[in-house]
């Protein structure tokens, strides 16, 4: 059931990964993301982090692509509606080689040495809320107000730039 | 054959280099955009696997971190691409030369 | 849920995997039944109470008694419409944005927990699990108002989106203090947390709670876009919003999800703070669980519809500044008030 699951969910993962680069519009692409990060979700389950796994869908399906479909629905224009011009064929391969490269290097190195299983046994609860709250409010507490305080700071800076500039009487 | 570590990691590859192909092929800079959150994405795989390999919640820890960053990153950047547009109407970037010249 | 795959395993002689999966279908139908039933019925209640409300008849001629048969007459209507896809409209889009809006709702009803020990998907993380899958339906309406390529839709989608994503956030505030009191999010141990009588009822645990159940009733109100939060859908500016373009069977799905919603976020209402299957009164024991809860479930949807007949609409900027100024703060205090409460009475560990 495992493998079967893995295989489903990694297989529907790189395709919402592939159809996001080869998309023309981006409103098709960011869907094909949002299928890409449901999918992950799924790869998160598999590996005994739900909580990371609902947050997953949460947070990046539900908050963060909706921003994303949101600004290109409002900056909406032929600008959007794709790649304007194709690239160059001569630069294909520069595109293509380090990929392909680190891909062999990979493929080499798992034939040299097999592939490692999990092997230390995981304690009961492993990834529950219970279990990411304890650590998140004690031995990570101080990356966790620092992390806040990052978000803060975010939301105040796209404050700043989103705002309308105001018509001053000198301008 | 059974699913082990490393299937885990090489899909997390996969992943980070369809996000780097398409942060360099791709010129609409929203789409850029939406390929680094997919390197993110690869990231917090390898994260959730290496807290599986473990036993060690740390890594989901950082996952949440992960996700505040790219939200944070998902929020001014676009903020950044609207002012933009708003100036000088694309969000291509290959329009954006200004400082090139 | 036991009985169940006792009865596919032993007697049916299905693998554990099997029975699983045999349960998961016969679920899931049972699931869609409930929910094409409860928008019939509520298509009608809606039209009586609302009927009610202004002091006229509403439906009568269909069907014998109180014109029941009409929502049935509508369905077949809509049914039998012509399927009309814009001929500047982008196609795939816009035939997947209803399933994806269907589908956000179907998802959610799986960890509703009927009975005790009857609920689809047992979940630990089932209050979050719901949360987080009826996200799906923002997707689905942005989707929608995209692909239609229409201004009304757009604009409608536009404004649902935001409206949807910001009342995300005091629902689930509101919700964070049963959280707290319960120390789990596996819905069912949430409603068992509430047994014996009204004064159990999480409502009634302290005033903090109390509140909290009012924020979470006008959020929700606000999550399903209906009135008076229903500016994605405003019949006077905007045609209908992001179905503007939508017709016959995808309008139909539409439509289900609507209602789907409105009774998934009274359901999470009522076993939020109305004690789920637990009867009020010893007296009321003998109605079945499920029975107990589906009739709180319609009345919180009615107490929701005479919200909407009673109340005019409110504009853009007055809805934005209800949920960031006025409830998401009271959400806060709410949740940091029931955890004083909570240590001051002993009930913190």
């Amino acid at each position: 059931m495992e493998t079967f699951l893995f295989w489903f969910c990694g297989a529907a993962m790189v395709l919402g990964g592939l159809m996001t680069v080869v998309q023309r519009s981006a409103v098709v692409s960011a869907v094909w993301l949002i299928f890409a990060f449901v999918a992950a979700a799924g790869i998160f389950a598999l590996l005994h982090a739900p909580f990371v796994a609902i947050l997953q869908v949460l947070v990046y399906a539900g908050a963060i692509m909706v921003l994303f479909l949101f600004v290109i629905m409002m900056l909406q224009g032929p600008v959007l509606e794709g790649e304007r011009r194709r690239m160059k064929p001569a630069l294909w391969p520069a595109v293509a080689i380090p990929p392909l490269a680190v891909l062999v290097l990979v493929g080499t190195r798992i034939a040299d040495h097999g592939t490692a299983a999990f092997t230390t046994p995981l304690p009961a609860g492993f990834g529950s809320p219970t279990h990411v709250a304890e650590l998140l409010l004690g031995r990570y507490l101080l990356a966790f107000e620092l992390i806040s305080i990052a978000l803060l700071v975010a939301i105040i800076g796209a404050l700043a730039i989103g705002k309308e500039e105001r018509k001053l009487p000198w301008k | 054959m059974e699913v082990t570590m490393t299937h885990y990691l090489v899909l997390a590859a996969l992943l980070f280099l369809t996000g780097m192909t398409g942060f360099i092929v791709r010129r609409n800079a929203i789409v850029m955009l939406m390929c680094v959150e997919l390197m993110l994405a690869a990231t917090n795989i390898v994260f959730a696997v290496f807290a599986r390999a473990h036993a060690d919640g740390g890594g989901h820890v950082f996952i949440l971190m992960n996700f505040a960053i790219a939200a944070a990153e998902a929020a001014i950047g676009l903020a950044i691409l609207v002012e933009i547009y708003r100036r000088r109407r694309t969000v291509n970037v290959d329009d954006l030369k200004a400082l090139m010249e | 849920m036991e009985a169940m795959y006792a009865f596919f395993m032993d007697k049916a002689g299905m693998g554990q995997a099997g029975a699983h999966v045999t349960v998961a279908a016969i679920m899931a139908t049972l699931m869609f039944i409930v929910m094409a039933l409860c928008a019939l019925v509520f298509t009608w209640m809606e039209r009586k109470v609302a009927a009610f409300l202004q002091s006229r008849w509403g439906p009568m001629r269909t069907g014998r008694w109180q014109g029941w048969a009409q929502a049935v007459a509508d369905m077949l209507k809509i049914l039998g419409k012509e399927d009309i896809i814009p001929a500047e409209a982008d196609k795939a889009l816009f035939i997947f944005a209803p399933l994806l809006v269907l589908l956000g709702s179907l998802l959610a009803w799986a960890a509703i927990p009927w009975a005790p020990g009857f609920v689809a998907a047992d979940l630990d993380l089932g209050l979050f699990y719901i949360f987080a899958v009826s996200s799906m339906v923002i997707i689905g309406i942005l989707m929608a108002g995209w692909a239609s390529n229409n201004k009304w839709a757009l604009y409608g989608a536009a404004r649902g989106a935001a409206q949807m994503v910001s009342y995300e956030i005091p629902l689930a505030l509101a919700a964070i203090p049963v959280v707290m009191y319960t120390g789990s999010l596996n819905t069912q141990d949430i409603v068992i947390a509430q047994q014996g009588g009204i004064w159990n009822w999480f409502i009634f645990r302290n005033p903090f709670l109390f509140v909290s159940f009012f924020l979470y009733f006008v959020a929700s109100i606000a999550e399903t876009n209906r009135g008076p939060f229903d500016m994605p859908e405003t019949e006077s500016e905007l045609v209908a919003g992001y179905h503007t373009e939508y017709t016959g069977m995808r309008f139909a799905f539409f439509f289900l999800s609507e209602y789907a919603n409105l009774f998934l976020v009274s359901m999470i209402a009522v076993l939020l703070f109305l004690g789920g299957w637990w009867a009020p009164i010893p007296g009321l024991d003998f109605l079945p669980a499920a029975l107990t809860f589906v009739i709180k479930g319609v009345l919180m949807v009615f107490l929701n519809m005479w919200v909407r007949w009673t109340l005019p609409r409110v504009r853009v900027d007055q809805l934005m500044h209800l949920c960031w100024k006025v409830m998401i703060p009271a959400a806060l205090i709410c949740t940091v008030g029931a955890g004083l409460w909570m240590m001051a009475s002993g009930a913190a560990g």
